[in-house]
This record gives structure tokens, sequence and C-alpha cells, in this order.
């Protein structure tokens, strides 16, 4: 995938046997912000390292959908709430890190926003409306 | 005094550790240093292990008066004041690089740190010490590993190993303190096997390189070198893999050479009639560049000898204690303690003690099995203990610095081996005073043990009968530490530094020409076992 400009948006590397063993997310100077770990690697399989190149450090978390919630969480705390359209994971966002606290939610439509709400209508995580 | 009486000893052992055959070697040491014997323990290891060393220095185990040599620290040796080489492989370099990003963590080994390149390329995995040094470095390409290197506390690298993508090391790296390159071994990126053995040598006209075909032959030479040091010396090759390389390393000028097998020479099922274990094949392939071969009991002379070993030139020495507890009483017994003190490894069978054990506690609720020591089988024997749910009454002490204590106050302790030589953990607890029950494997059991008057000698894997000895003696306190009295006797009389240093010399001048002979025939501490007729 590209950036607008042309430049790398997203990249997949192969090993020797045709095994796609890592997906890079980068940024337009080409550097990665991001990259998943596929395959291989047994419990490593699937986490994912965020790239901080300010602080030259890699935070390491379990899966991109942890990432996500991070991302979201961030952007949240700028806006009054969020919405969230119908997702197998939107149940797991609810209950997840990201909506603890005063953050209004609303979900609509699908099984798993139903079961979220549920979940936080009990009081569970966070707070819906 | 004999000729034997004042020649240097040389005890060739592939490294110092902490099993049985190690144990044998110290004794041995201490031993020939004592009785006037200038004595080295050479080792082949690329790992010697210096804090075991010096630990068994401060000990006392490893007496002052005993060298101890190595063929890598030998070669790092002769790099000691060289001009030196900082950071010979560019790992100190590389983790200072700009641009490298770090991930830190912390797992149940240590510290860690993964080095990721700017663009999402993972570049290494590092072990760091507390002080935040490099511990070890495992350098990837496409996530997978292709290099691998050691530092030792300083943070300098001593050990590099390149790998190929097959998963074989490619070139191992040994490197001096200063950072100088004193040996490489080359190996075939798709099978492993060696390729030969560079060696690096100071010189003044700058380093000059040796060239070998493997590690074997870069042992031989050192070896060689080695024994044209010493005027006369008797050697002792104490393993299957260090006998042929003393065999080869040899002149035939005036030194004396002993191979000594500290182990079954059989492989499963250790029996009579089993094939030869594939690492003794070399040693009874070159039986005539030896001066002689020992082994620990006359059972296995005798099996040696009808492999095709000559009658004349196979001696039994067994091994000895040093220590002697003082006579066992029934008040300083734990009425109900049994133990074990092993290497928690495959050839301990120890989980036929457990087996056992779990009849023992059917009959004796309140018993209890010890078992110290470490080793691999240890995860695999608490799995055990904790599906037989026997929690309550085995338990793995890990290791003891006193084996003799915790023997000492044991009713008995349990012997399960698949194969032993003459197992030092019989002897041991003979020492102590408390009686063993055994599996009688080939050897040692039966040599050690007259069934029913110092010990229990029971079929190897007859579990019900090791359980019903064992709660025999439970039962039966007064029985028991009458029975470790007697083996505290036998070992008095049998197997104390003296019988043995004795027999030692015996052979010794008997391979020398200067004895009439020091076959089995020889009328020594040591006799035929009663149960092998």
């Amino acid at each position: 995938m590209h950036w607008s400009d042309g430049a790398i948006a997203r990249r997949t590397r192969i090993d020797g046997d045709g095994w796609a063993y890592q997906h890079d997310y980068l940024q337009r100077d080409g550097r990665a912000y991001l990259v998943e770990w596929a395959g291989r690697a047994g419990s490593e399989h699937g986490t994912v390292r965020v790239f901080d190149h300010e602080s030259a450090t890699v935070r390491r978390l379990r899966n991109l959908q942890e990432w996500e919630m991070r991302c979201l969480s961030e952007r949240a705390r700028g806006v009054g709430g969020v919405i969230l359209t119908t997702s197998d994971w939107a149940a797991e966002l609810v209950r997840g890190v990201a909506f603890r606290g005063a953050l209004r939610t609303s979900l609509l439509d699908g099984s798993s926003a139903t079961e979220a709400v549920t979940a936080v209508s009990r009081g569970e995580e966070g707070s819906a409306s | 005094m004999s000729a034997a009486g004042r020649r240097p000893v040389l005890i060739v052992v592939h490294q110092l550790g902490y099993g049985g055959v190690s144990n044998a070697v110290l004794d041995q040491a201490a031993m020939f240093s004592e009785a006037g014997h200038a004595t080295t323990i050479l080792t082949l290891t690329a790992d010697p292990d210096l804090p075991r060393l010096d630990a068994l220095r401060e000990s006392g185990r490893l007496g002052a008066g005993v060298g101890v040599r190595n063929v890598h620290l030998d070669h790092e040796e002769r790099w000691r004041g060289q001009p030196e080489v900082p950071d010979p492989t560019g790992a100190h370099a590389l983790r200072r690089s700009p641009g490298l990003l770090v991930e830190r963590g912390e797992d149940h080994t240590s510290c860690y740190e993964r080095w990721f390149d700017p663009y999402g390329g993972y570049v290494a995995f590092a072990r760091i010490r507390e002080d935040g040094t490099l511990s070890t470095l495992a350098r990837n390409r496409d996530r997978v590993g292709v290099a691998h290197e050691r530092f030792d506390g300083d943070g300098r690298v001593v050990r590099a190993n390149e790998v190929s993508s097959a998963g074989h090391k490619t070139r191992e790296l040994f490197f001096a303190p200063g950072g100088h390159l004193y040996a490489q071994r080359l190996a075939h990126p798709k099978t492993g096997a060696g390729r030969g053995v560079a060696v690096s040598l100071p010189g003044e006209a700058g380093p000059r390189t040796e060239k070998f075909a493997g590690l074997p032959q870069w042992h031989i030479s050192w070896l060689r070198g080695v024994l044209d040091e010493f005027e006369a010396p008797v050697v002792l090759a104490e393993t299957p893999t260090t006998i042929p390389k003393v065999a080869r390393a040899r002149r035939g000028r005036d030194e004396t050479v002993l191979g000594m097998l500290h182990n079954n020479q059989f492989a499963e099922p250790f029996s009579v009639g089993s094939p030869l274990r594939h690492d003794h094949l070399a040693v009874f392939d070159l039986l005539d560049r030896l001066d002689g071969l020992v082994v620990l009991t006359e059972a296995q002379r005798r099996d040696v000898v009808d492999l095709g070993a000559g009658a004349d030139r196979v001696h039994v020495v067994p091994n000895m204690t040093a220590r002697v507890d003082s006579t066992p009483s029934v008040d300083a017994k734990d009425p109900r303690l049994v133990s074990v003190v092993s290497r928690l490894a495959p050839q301990k069978a120890l989980h036929e003690a457990v087996r056992a054990f779990s009849l023992v506690r059917a009959e004796i609720p309140d018993a209890r099995l010890e078992i110290y020591g470490r080793g691999p089988s240890a995860d695999g024997l608490a799995a055990l203990v904790a599906e037989l749910g026997l929690g309550a009454s085995v338990m793995l002490m890990g290791r003891t610095s006193e084996p003799l204590a915790v023997m000492k106050r044991s009713v008995c302790t349990v012997s399960t081996s698949d194969w032993e030589a003459m197992p030092l953990s019989i002897l041991e607890s003979a020492a102590a005073g408390t009686p063993v029950v055994a599996y009688d494997c080939l050897y040692g059991p039966a040599a050690l043990i007259e069934d029913g008057v110092d010990g229990r000698l029971v079929p190897r894997g007859d579990r019900e009968s090791l359980a019903r000895a064992v709660v025999a003696l439970l039962r039966d306190p007064e029985g028991a530490v009458r029975m470790g009295r007697a083996a505290q006797e036998k070992v008095r009389a049998r197997y104390g530094r003296e019988q043995v240093l004795a027999r030692w010399t015996q052979v010794m001048d008997a391979v020398s020409g200067e004895g009439s002979s020091a076959d089995g025939a020889v009328s020594g501490p040591v006799s035929r076992p009663a149960n092998r007729a």
C-alpha cells in the first residue's frame, strides 16, 4: 500500500520460504511507526511494536487491537464522545482500557455491541449513553 | 618406593562439572597430590566454568597442589600482553549506533533488549546483566537468528557463533579477554559437519595460524604439547571422548597412558550382549595405543575382557570415598526419611523411585522421600509427583552441599539407575552409615552391596521389591542401622584413600613393567560380587 505521494505505507516482509513474517506500517519518510509480527516465534505471533523515533524506544503490545484501542483512547481524550459502529471488537473496546473514565459511548447494532452495552450498563467498565 | 611413586600424574577429562566422573576425578587428584605426585587435571571444554573452579579451590575440594589446565585458557593466556582489540565483533558499537530503537523488558531469565532499525527491521535480541552490560546477543535476519555472541562479566565478547539458515553453526569464534580471536571452527552450513579449526597464535612477526581438521585434532595437538612438558608422566584419560585423544596424542616415549571407564560400556538395555555405546567404540578401537584400561569393578572387567580387551591389560581400581562418617545410631536418624542424592538425569531413572514410593506410602503413610540434586529430569519428576498425588511425601529439594549429612539422617537411601559403573552415591551413603536399597544394574550396586548384610539389592525395574525393602527398613530402624554400620565398615576396609592409592600404585607399576601383575587376579580390596557367578 502507498501513501498518496507514492511513498510506501504498508509493507509485508516475506522470507525465503515465502512466509509473510512481518507487516510494517510506515511513515512517509520510510521509517516504521508500527510493525506486526506474524508466523514464527510462538508466543510472539501477532504481537506489535510501536516505534517512537524521538525517544528511540519501542513498545511491545499484545496485538493490533490493543494498539487500536490505545490510539482511540488517545484521540478520545480530546473529544466529547466516540461512536462505534458495528464491529467485532466493539465489546472488547468498551471493556478495554480505552473507555475507563467518563467517556460517553454510543453503540450501534450487532450482537457484540449488544453484549458491550450490557456490560457497560452493569457498570463493569466505563459508562455509556 | 615404586617408580610410580614420584611420577607426575595428568588426569584428562572433558570438563570439571558436578557429576560423578568429576567428583571421582577430584578425589583422585587429591589422592595423587597428597601422595606426592605432581598432579594436573587437563580439561578440553570451551566453558571451563572458572567460578566453579574458584569455588572448588575455596572449599578445599581442589587442593592447592593440584594444577588445572584447559586448552582454551592456555591459548587465551598466550595472547596476554598483546595490544587489545576492542569490541572485535562490533556488538558494543552496534548498541551505541544512532537510529537504533530499543524495546526493553524482563522475563524469567533476565532483563533483555530488542534492537530495531528505524525501518522496522529486527536487528538483535540482547540479554542484559543487572549492571547494564551485555550478557548475550543474538543477531537476526528476517527474524531468524544468524549469529550469537556471549560476553564475560566485564562485557568482553568471549564466544561468537554464526548460524546458517538451516540452523547449523557455520563459524564458532573463540576470543581471548583482550579481544583476540584465538580459534575458530568452520562447519558446513547445510549439515553442520566440521570443516576445520584455525588457531591463531601471537608471534614476533605477527600472528600465525595453525590449521587442524577439527576440534579433536586441535585437542590432540595441545595434549601432545602438554605431555612433552612432563617427564615420564602417568596419563589417565577418564572419559570415552578423552581416551582416543590421549591415545593419539602420545608419542610412545616415556609416558604411561591409561584409559578409565567410569560408566557401563553397553547401550540400551545396558546389559551384557547389548551393543557398545557409540562413544565407547573408539576406545575399543584404540586399545593398542593404551598401556591399560582401568574399570571400577571386577564384573565390568570380566565383560570388557570378553569384548576383546586383553585380560592382562584391563585393571580394576574402585572409586574411593575420602570421608567416613561417625558410626550411625538410631537416635541420629529421622525415622520416616528416605533420601536420594543424585544428578536428576534419565540414567538415574528416578521416576522408578517416585513410583515405588507411592507403594511405600500405602504401607507407611508418613514416610517421606527427599530427592536432592538438579538436572534435566527435574521437571518430569515434579510432574510425576503431582500426578501421583505424592506432594506431601516426595520432595524435590534441589542441590545440597552436604550430601553426607542428608544421607546420615536418612533411614536408607535409594538407587534406581538404569546403568552405572560404581556409583559414588552408594559409596557415600555407606560412608555415612546408611544402607542403600538399589536396583541391581550394571555395574556397581552388586560390587558394593551384599544383599541383606550391608544394604538391599533388588532386580532392576522391580518396584514392588524396592518398596518392600524400603518398608522393611523403615519398620526395623535397628536393623537398618546395623546394615549401615556394616556398609561403613566395608567402605573403611576397601574404599578408603589408602587402599585405593595402593591399588593405583600397583597398576601403575604393573603397566610400567615394574610390578608382577596388576590384573584382576591381584588380591586387593576389590572382590568378585557374590551374586554374579
